[in-house]
C-alpha cells in the first residue's frame, strides 16, 4: 500500500492502548495520521488481566475522559464486572474496576479508530525511524516502504526485543503469539536513544468448562457507576468472578521447581514489578503464608477463558500444570496458554522531556509500556498527551504538560522523568503528595482549562460537564445559605446546612431533604466530599500554591552549579548529574536542603531567566 | 512523594537578631504580609503603628494580657525597610527567659521562625540588596549552617536519639500500612493499625514529657513563702550574687526576679516571687499576689520556704512544695533538733540562706525531684522548631488515630506523612521513605 507524500504527518507505531489514544487524539485534532500495526487484529488488545481501573488507574481513567480520550467509553462499553473499591473507607478513595469482555473492548477501539476520518490503519512492521539533523523526517516499513511525515509517535509496548520465557525455555515474542519487534530497537539505539531492560509476567489462562466453581466464594458486581461523563449505552450483561486459595500442596509444588524457574536461575535479567509478584516471589519471599488468595476472572461472555489472578508465572510448562491444579476448584483446570514472563527493552526515561516528546530530538515522541510503565491504563493516558502534543508540534502549537498537583497524569511524567526506571512503573495514589485535591470525581474540574485550550471534547460534552460543575456551586451556596432546622443554636445563632454536614455522622442524604432543588447524586456526593474534607484540601491547596511558585522558577540549561556559592560539593554532584529543570524539580533530589534552594533561588533571581513554558 | 519543606515567602517570619545568652538588650525582627495585624495583637499600645520608624515604648502581652516585657519597638512600612517588605523590631530585655516568651507568642499569632538568611534573601528578592552582597551573605549562613546542624544534631544523642529512631521505624511502618489499605483494598493485610497507633502516640507523649525548650523556658521552680522569710535572700544565695533586692522592709519584692542555672543536667529557673500574706495590705499588694500565685501554678516545682522559729504550712493551691526552713543559723541546738524531725519526716530541707549553710541539700533534694517528676536526665533541651515539630507530630498522631478510627483512612494516612516530615525536622534530616518500598519488603500483596 503506497502512502502519497505528503498525506500523512503524524505515524503512531503500534496500536495498543497507547497507540491507540494517540492515534485517536492526533486524527480528532485535524492532523492526518497513520497507525501501523502488526495485526489489526490485535488492536487495543489486552495481554494480561483484562481489567480496568483500580486504586490510582481509575484517576488516569477519569482523566483521559476529562481530556477527551477514548478509554474510558471503551471500558463503559466492554465492562462485565463492576466494582467499587474502598468504598467504606471514605469517599476521597474510592476508585473504580471493571473486568471486559477482551474481545468487546478490542471491536469497540477499532470500530473507533476505522470511523475517525483523518486517520489510516497500516498493518505493517517498522523497522527504522529516520532521522535527518535532529529532525524526524518519516519511518521504514519491513516491506521497503517508506512512510514520510513530520512527528513519530512511538508506542510499541513491550515488543521491543521481546524475550518470553516459560521456564527455562525462552523464544522470541512480543507478547503471546506475537513475533517481537528486533530491528527497531536497532534503529533507536542508531539515534542516539538508550535503552534498559523490565520484566513483567502473567498468569496462564484457563478453560472456563474445566473449573468448578461450586465451593468457590462468588463475588458479584456492585452497582454500577460509569468511568465516562458520557458514556456509551450499557449493553453487555454481567457476570460473576469467584475467589479461591492455593494450599500448602502449591507451596511445595513451586518450591520443588525453583530449580527451573528463570527469574531464580537468573535467567531473566530484567527485574520485575514488586506489587505484581509471581507466585514464586510471594512463596520464596513470604513463607510463612501457607495459602494466597486467587481470584477467577472471566476474560469475555462468550471467550470460555478464566484468568486467574494471583499466580503470574514463569515457571516450565509441567510445574504450571501441579500448580494449578493445587488449588480448590482447579483440580481438573485445563491450561489453554502458559504463564509466561516476558523481557522487553525500554527507553530511559531521562531522554523524556514532560511533554512526552525525545530530547534532542524534534518531533519524536514516546509512550507507553516502552516508557517503563505497566497497566493499560498509565499506557492510554501517556499516549493520549504523546498524541496531542505530536500533533501541536506539527500545528506549530505550544505543547501542553500536566503538573503533578493537577493530575494523576502529571504525577506520572513527572516520576518518570525524574526517576530512574528500575521496575515497571504502575500508577499507586500513595505517589501523590495531593491525593485530597486529585480525586476520581473532580477529575473534570482540575483539567477543564487544558482540556478547552486542547479541544477534543465535543462542545456538546463540554457544556454538560460545565453544567454540572455549576450545579455543585449552587449546591454548596445552598447549602451555606440554609440553616439546619431543629438544631440548637451555638454561638448566637443556628448552624447553616454545610455545618452540620461537617459533622461525621451526618451524610448528604440526610440533608438533601431540606435542599429546594433535585440535585444528581453526583452533584450530591462531589459536595458531601467537598465540605467534609474542606480543612484538609485547602491545606493541600496551600502546598500547590507553594510547588507552583517553586515550578516557575526555571532553572538556566547551561547553569555550572559549581560556580554557585554554598553549595556543597555533594549537591553539586547530584545538581549537575541529574540537571533539573526548575526549583520544584531540585527540592525533590535527596539531600536537598531548604538553605541550598534559598541559595539555588537567589542564583536563578539574579540570572533574570525569562519564564520557561516547557516547550519541547 | 513527600513535600519538601520549602519556606514560602508569603510566611511571617520572626527572629532573634541579636542578644543570645545572657545580654541586657536583645532584638527580634519580624517581617511579613500580616506584620501590622501581628504588631497590634502582640504589643499593648502600638504606638509604633502610628509612628514609623522611631522607637516607641510599649508592652508585649501574653496570650492573658499579661505583661511579657517593656520593649521598644519599631516600625518600618515596607518598602522602605531591609526586607522591602513591612518589618519592625522589638528591643526588648535580655534573657532568654524574656526574648522566649516573645518569640513564642509572636509564633503563636502566626509567625514561623526565619531559616538562616531568609531576611537577607527577602531584602534580595524584593530588590534591597544587589546579588553580589546577597551572595556574599549567603555564602557566610551556608558555612555556619552546617555547623549548626551539626550542633543541634549533637544535642539529640543516645538514648534519646535511639528512641526516635524507633518511633521513625513504628511510624514508617504504620504510614506503610495505611497506604498499603488504600491502595490494596482488595488484599489480605493483616494488621493491627489503631493499637500500633495508641502505641505511637503514648510513646511520643513520654518522649514530649522529657524534653524542654532550650532557650526560651526551663523547669520553672517557684520560691514561694510570707513576707520577710528569706525568699530573697535565698535566690541570692543560689545565684552567687545580689539578684534580688534583699532589705529588712517586709514586701520588698512586687515583681517576679529569676535566675537561670543548670542544675544536675537539666535547665532550671528559680523564680522569686512577692510575699505571700494572709491579708494583703493594698491593692498593688493584692495584685502582685496574684502575680506570685499564677507563677507558682506554671511553675514544675515550688519552695515552700518559712522562718526555721515559726512553721508555717504552705497554702492549699501549692501542690506538693518542697518544704524549706530557713534562718536556721537564728536557731538554739535544741530547735533544730526538734525542727529536724519535722522538716526531714516530710522531705524537706534545713538551711541557712544567709550563711549558705544546708543550701547543698536543697540542690540535691531538686535534683531529686526533678528526676522523679520528668524521668531520667536524658531530659534533652531543644531548640524552637525541635519543640515545635514535636507538638505538631503529637498532633498529627492524634488526628491519624482519630480518623482511623472513624475509617477515614485517607486522613489517616495524610496525618502520618504529615508526621513524618514532622519527625524529619526534628531529626535534622529530610525524611522521605520510598512508602512502596516499606509496603512491599512488609506485605505479600500484589496480583
Amino acid at each position: 500500500m503506497n502512502v502519497p507524500r505528503g498525506t500523512v504527518e503524524v505515524v503512531v507505531i503500534g496500536a495498543g492502548h497507547a497507540g491507540c489514544e494517540a492515534a485517536l487524539a492526533s486524527a480528532r485534532l485535524g492532523v492526518p495520521t497513520a497507525l501501523v500495526t502488526f495485526a489489526l487484529d490485535k488492536i487495543a488488545a489486552m495481554p494480561c488481566n483484562p481489567s480496568i481501573g483500580g486504586l490510582g488507574k481509575s484517576h488516569i481513567v477519569r482523566e483521559i475522559d476529562a481530556l477527551g480520550g477514548e478509554m474510558a467509553r471503551a471500558a463503559d462499553f466492554a465492562a462485565i464486572h463492576f466494582r467499587l473499591l474502598g468504598a467504606s473507607k471514605g469517599p476521597a478513595v474510592r476508585a473504580r474496576r471493571v473486568q471486559c469482555d477482551y474481545l468487546a473492548y478490542h471491536r469497540y477501539m477499532k470500530t473507533v479508530l476505522k470511523n475517525t476520518p483523518g486517520l489510516m490503519l497500516i498493518q505493517g512492521e517498522v523497522t527504522e525511524i529516520v532521522v535527518d539533523g535532529g529532525k524526524v523526517t518519516g519511518v521504514e516499513l519491513a516491506s521497503g516502504q517508506r512512510i514520510n511525515c513530520k512527528a513519530v509517535v512511538l508506542t510499541a509496548g513491550t515488543f521491543l526485543r521481546g524475550l518470553a520465557h516459560v521456564g527455562l525455555e525462552s523464544y522470541p515474542s512480543g507478547r503471546l503469539g506475537d513475533r517481537p519487534a528486533n530491528r527497531l530497537s536497532q534503529s533507536l539505539e542508531k539515534i542516539g536513544i538508550y535503552l534498559g531492560r523490565l520484566k513483567t509476567g502473567t498468569p496462564p489462562r484457563l478453560a472456563a468448562e474445566s473449573i468448578d466453581f461450586s465451593d468457590l466464594e462468588p463475588q458479584p458486581s456492585d452497582p454500577w457507576l460509569t468511568f465516562s461523563q458520557e458514556p456509551p449505552p450499557r449493553l453487555l450483561p454481567q457476570v460473576v468472578c469467584y475467589i479461591t486459595r492455593t494450599s500448602q500442596a502449591t507451596s511445595e509444588v513451586i518450591k520443588n521447581s525453583l530449580d527451573r524457574s528463570p527469574l531464580y536461575t537468573g535467567k531473566i535479567t530484567g527485574r520485575g514489578p514488586r506489587y505484581c509478584p509471581s507466585i514464586e516471589d510471594k512463596i520464596v519471599r513470604f513463607p510463612q503464608r501457607d495459602s494466597h488468595q486467587v481470584i477467577l476472572e472471566p476474560t469475555g461472555l462468550a471467550s470460555g477463558v478464566v484468568y486467574p489472578n494471583g499466580i503470574s508465572t514463569s515457571l516450565p510448562a509441567d510445574t504450571q500444570q501441579r500448580l494449578v491444579s493445587s488449588i480448590k476448584g482447579l483440580e481438573n483446570a485445563r491450561i489453554i496458554n502458559f504463564g509466561y514472563a516476558i523481557e522487553y527493552d525500554f527507553v530511559r526515561t531521562c531522554q523524556l522531556s514532560p511533554t512526552l516528546a525525545c530530547r534532542g530530538m524534534e518531533g519524536l515522541f514516546l509512550a507507553g509500556q516502552i516508557n517503563g510503565t505497566s497497566g493499560y491504563e498509565e499506557a492510554a493516558g501517556q499516549g493520549l498527551i504523546a498524541g496531542i502534543n505530536a500533533a501541536r508540534f506539527v500545528q506549530r502549537k505550544e505543547a501542553i504538560t500536566v503538573s503533578r498537583s493537577e493530575a494523576y497524569l502529571g504525577v506520572m511524567i513527572d516520576d518518570l522523568i525524574n526517576h530512574e526506571i528500575t521496575e515497571p512503573y504502575r500508577m499507586f495514589t500513595s505517589r501523590s503528595e495531593f491525593r485530597l485535591l486529585l480525586r476520581e470525581d473532580n477529575a473534570w474540574e482540575r483539567l477543564a482549562e487544558i482540556s478547552e485550550r486542547v479541544g477534543l471534547v465535543p462542545q456538546a460534552a463540554v457544556q454538560s460537564r460545565q453544567a454540572v460543575e455549576q450545579d455543585i456551586a449552587r449546591c454548596r451556596q445552598l447549602l451555606r445559605s440554609l440553616l439546619a432546622p431543629a438544631e440548637p443554636e451555638k454561638d448566637g445563632r443556628r448552624p447553616t446546612l454545610e455545618e452540620k454536614l461537617r459533622r461525621p455522622e451526618v451524610t448528604i442524604q440526610d440533608l438533601s431533604v431540606f435542599l429546594d432543588e433535585q440535585f444528581a447524586q453526583q452533584v450530591l456526593e462531589r459536595v458531601e466530599v467537598e465540605v467534609k474534607y474542606q480543612g484538609y484540601i485547602q491545606r493541600q491547596i496551600q502546598e500547590v500554591k507553594k510547588l507552583k511558585d517553586l515550578e516557575r522558577k526555571i532553572i538556566p540549561e547551561a547553569t555550572v552549579y559549581q560556580d554557585i556559592p554554598g553549595l556543597s560539593a555533594e549537591l553539586c554532584e547530584k545538581l549537575e548529574r541529574i540537571r533539573p529543570r526548575s526549583l520544584a524539580e531540585a527540592s525533590r533530589i535527596e539531600g536537598m536542603t531548604p538553605a541550598a534552594l534559598m541559595v539555588l533561588s537567589v542564583w536563578i533571581s539574579g540570572r533574570r531567566v525569562p519564564r520557561g513554558t516547557g516547550k519541547s | 512523594m513527600n513535600l519538601p519543606s520549602v519556606p514560602s515567602s508569603h510566611d511571617n517570619i520572626a527572629a532573634l537578631s541579636s542578644g543570645q545568652g545572657l545580654a541586657a538588650l536583645a532584638v527580634i525582627r519580624i517581617s511579613g504580609p500580616k506584620l501590622k495585624d501581628i504588631l497590634g495583637r502582640v504589643l499593648s499600645d502600638g504606638g509604633c503603628l502610628r509612628k514609623p520608624r522611631r522607637l516607641v515604648l510599649d508592652q508585649v502581652l501574653d496570650e492573658s494580657g499579661e505583661v511579657i516585657d517593656q520593649v521598644l519597638a519599631v516600625f518600618f512600612p515596607g518598602p522602605a525597610s531591609y526586607t522591602g517588605e513591612d518589618m519592625a523590631e522589638l528591643h526588648c530585655h535580655g534573657g532568654r527567659a524574656v526574648y522566649g516568651r516573645i518569640l513564642q507568642r509572636l509564633f503563636a499569632l502566626g509567625c514561623r521562625e526565619a531559616l538562616p538568611g531568609e531576611f537577607t534573601r527577602r531584602a534580595f528578592e524584593n530588590g534591597k540588596m544587589d546579588l553580589t552582597r546577597a551572595e556574599a551573605v549567603m555564602h557566610i549562613i551556608n558555612a555556619r549552617t552546617p555547623q549548626q546542624v551539626k550542633a543541634a544534631a549533637r544535642v539529640l544523642t543516645g538514648k534519646f536519639q535511639q528512641r526516635l529512631e524507633n518511633l521513625r521505624r513504628q511510624l514508617e511502618e504504620a504510614l506503610a500500612v495505611a497506604e498499603a489499605l488504600i491502595d490494596f483494598p482488595d488484599e489480605e493485610i493483616d494488621f493491627p493499625l489503631e493499637a500500633e497507633l495508641e502505641s505511637l502516640a503514648k510513646e511520643l507523649g513520654e518522649i514530649r514529657k522529657s524534653l524542654f525548650l532550650a532557650g526560651g523556658g526551663a523547669v520553672e521552680i517557684a520560691i514561694l513563702g510570707r513576707q520577710n522569710v528569706g525568699k530573697s535572700s535565698l535566690l541570692n544565695r543560689l545565684a552567687g550574687r545580689e539578684l534580688a533586692l534583699v532589705t529588712p522592709v517586709a514586701g520588698t519584692t512586687r515583681d517576679a526576679v529569676r535566675f537561670r542555672t543548670e542544675l544536675a543536667g537539666r535547665e532550671v529557673e528559680f523564680l522569686d516571687t512577692a510575699g505571700l500574706s494572709p491579708k494583703p495590705a493594698d491593692e498593688l499588694d493584692r495584685l502582685s499576689q496574684e502575680k506570685t500565685r499564677k507563677d507558682a501554678r506554671q511553675a514544675a516545682l515550688a519552695l515552700w520556704v518559712f522562718e526555721a522559729t515559726e512553721f508555717t504550712p504552705p497554702p492549699d493551691w501549692c501542690s506538693r512544695p518542697i518544704l524549706v526552713a530557713n534562718k536556721i543559723d537564728l536557731l538554739e541546738k535544741k530547735q533544730k533538733e526538734g525542727l529536724e524531725k519535722e522538716v526531714l519526716s516530710r522531705g524537706g530541707v534545713m538551711l541557712s540562706a544567709l550563711s549558705g549553710e544546708g543550701v547543698e541539700n536543697l540542690l540535691e533534694k531538686i535534683a531529686q525531684r526533678l528526676e522523679e517528676e520528668f524521668g531520667p536526665q536524658e531530659g534533652i533541651p531543644v531548640s524552637w522548631q525541635q519543640a515545635e515539630a514535636i507538638d505538631n507530630l503529637v498532633a498529627a498522631i492524634r488526628r491519624a488515630k482519630d480518623e482511623f478510627h472513624h475509617n477515614q483512612l485517607l486522613i489517616t494516612a495524610e496525618e502520618l506523612r504529615r508526621a513524618m516530615g514532622e519527625l524529619g525536622r526534628l531529626l535534622g534530616q529530610e525524611v522521605t521513605p520510598d512508602v512502596l518500598d516499606m509496603i512491599f519488603s512488609r506485605f505479600c500483596i500484589g496480583k
